[in-house]
């Protein structure tokens, strides 16, 4: 299995801001979800990616060709979407597509046309008068119109009515369906990357807590529930982070099979959905 | 390629605007070319004020596609098409280039159009406006100017760029005042043009053409310098 992306030991300091020793892989065929709470990096590591932010250290390939030496070559096989995408507003969508389609040597004017008439965007209307949501989809029919085998999305969801988040969903698991496309795409409304990830790397303050497959994250961690009686310190070892109250308390676990070692049937164990992964690597965090 | 598609994309999305600019330097020197015509008279303040005119809103409006991609902030969009860094650098340097030529031409148009609505389009009074030379030497110092202004730009931001280019070009208004009175500037720069005239015209513009590309170069290779480490 061949990686499309594949990220070494990647650092990059900005002041107070530092992505520290960023490794992870995605494979050809599969969409990678990065999740994070805001400000954690994750546009930071697109940006590197895209090459429009340099990096201090560390390799970045795609395709197996460094990014940078072969930026050209890289970037014509990609399709990037922005989380604000900024357009020259005077334009309307056809302009805008007059000005961007010469630079792709395989761009798909039908392609094109059947993605706006698809997202039933209007060709003739100024950009400023869009939505978020038609902006946000006309740059993403203006980003899959050269037939690009990466697609790279920076927050598209956020911001968008549930019914367009839905559609967008399910528009990128159609495109999928050839097996030859990757799509890395960040997020921090985790139940978007639930829904469609196959891999998710979480990025907590610049760096990388795991990057996996959905269903080994899923398997490796998990919420559990008990009794205040339950926890000391010794126990409080198993949990990523646990919060307590008056009616007992509520941990996460990156070792459920380690865990219920210790609770036995004392303790309650449910899944962990990434908003809980989320939300207890941000409590540990403020406790560290 | 790139670097062709770059500068299409800039005419092209902006061709509305390039379109008014173009109307407004036409009508800047038709009106005050009718307006000097009218008052029957050339006198050299007037003149110095109108290449002071020209060259600001020459440049001004060379500047049109970098503004335009600062207040759309669409430098983050075109830096991920498949293009490098220096591409980019190169284009707006042509680009710019190509819109220096193109107001100048549209200036020497606006006067033939003031002295043909005043009636007087053979006016001796416009004879020194005619001269060849002394648009070259106009073209010399736009350049000049874009020269040092440019890698401002690419470094700084257009907003801090442009407000240190501003006072880089005020300085220069000042010295070029204090010239002219103290240092009896007219005089040299008459001379200049008369020593110009008598020379091998082609010598001498193939020297001020290599001169300005050199110092282009120049400053195309800082501009993309600052520009390749720049975070979009």
């Amino acid at each position: 299995m061949s990686n499309t992306l594949e990220i070494n030991n990647l650092s990059k300091s900005y002041g107070d801001f530092q992505l520290d020793n960023i490794s992870f892989s995605l494979p050809t065929g599969y969409i990678m979800g990065i999740i994070g709470p805001n400000g954690a990096g994750k546009t930071t590591i697109i940006k590197i990616i895209m090459n429009l932010v340099m990096k201090d250290a560390g390799k970045v390939s795609i395709f197996g060709k460094d990014h940078s030496a072969h930026e050209v070559d890289v970037k014509k096989r990609i399709g990037f979407v922005y989380d604000t995408p900024n357009y020259y507003e005077h334009l309307n969508l056809k302009q805008l597509k007059n000005t961007i389609a010469p630079f792709y040597e395989n761009w798909d004017e039908a392609g094109f046309n059947d993605l706006v008439n698809r997202f039933n965007l209007p060709l003739n209307k100024a950009l400023k008068k869009f939505s978020k949501g038609m902006a946000m989809k006309s740059s993403i029919a203006i980003a899959l119109s050269h037939h690009a085998d990466f697609i790279i999305m920076d927050e598209p969801t956020s911001g968008l009515d549930p019914v367009v988040r839905r559609e967008l969903l399910d528009f990128l698991r159609e495109l999928m369906e050839d097996g030859n496309k990757s799509i890395l795409f960040s997020s921090h409304i985790t139940t978007d990357i639930e829904q469609i990830a196959d891999y998710i790397t979480y990025v907590h303050d610049g760096r990388i807590v795991f990057s996996d497959t959905k269903d080994d994250i899923s398997e490796q961690y998990g919420l559990v529930k008990g009794g205040n009686e339950l926890l000391n310190d010794e126990t409080r070892k198993n949990f990523v982070a646990v919060r307590s109250g008056d009616f007992g308390f509520e941990g996460l676990t990156s070792n459920v099979s380690g865990t219920k070692k210790v609770f036995n049937d004392k303790a309650i164990y449910e899944k962990a959905s990434l908003e809980d992964i989320m939300f207890f690597n941000n409590l540990k965090s403020k406790v560290v | 390629m790139g670097i062709l598609k770059l500068i299409q994309k800039d005419f092209r999305a902006h061709r509305v605007y390039l379109l008014y600019s173009v109307v407004l330097l036409c009508a800047i020197s038709t009106l005050f070319t009718y307006l000097v015509l009218l008052e029957n008279g050339r006198t050299d303040f007037e003149l110095i004020m109108y290449f002071v005119i020209v060259l600001a809103s020459t440049s001004i409006v060379s500047l049109l596609f970098i503004q335009m991609d600062e207040l759309y902030k669409t430098d983050e969009i075109f830096a991920s098409l498949p293009v490098t860094r220096t591409q980019i650098i190169i284009a707006k340097y042509l680009s710019s280039f190509i819109q220096v030529l193109l107001a100048l031409a549209v200036h020497f148009l606006g006067i033939q159009l003031g002295a043909y609505f005043h009636g007087s389009p053979g006016s001796p009074q416009l004879e020194i406006i005619y001269n060849p030379l002394l648009w070259l030497i106009m073209g010399v110092l736009l350049l000049f100017f874009k020269s040092y202004s440019y890698p401002l730009y690419f470094r700084f931001g257009l907003t801090i760029g442009a407000a240190t280019h501003g006072v880089i070009q005020f300085l220069w208004l000042v010295i070029l005042i204090l010239s002219f009175r103290f240092f009896n500037l007219q005089l040299k720069i008459e001379q200049l043009i008369e020593w110009g005239s008598g020379q091998n015209g082609y010598l001498l513009l193939t020297a001020l053409v290599m001169a300005v590309v050199a110092l282009m170069i120049l400053s195309m290779t800082l501009s993309s310098k600052f520009f390749k480490h720049k975070a979009i």
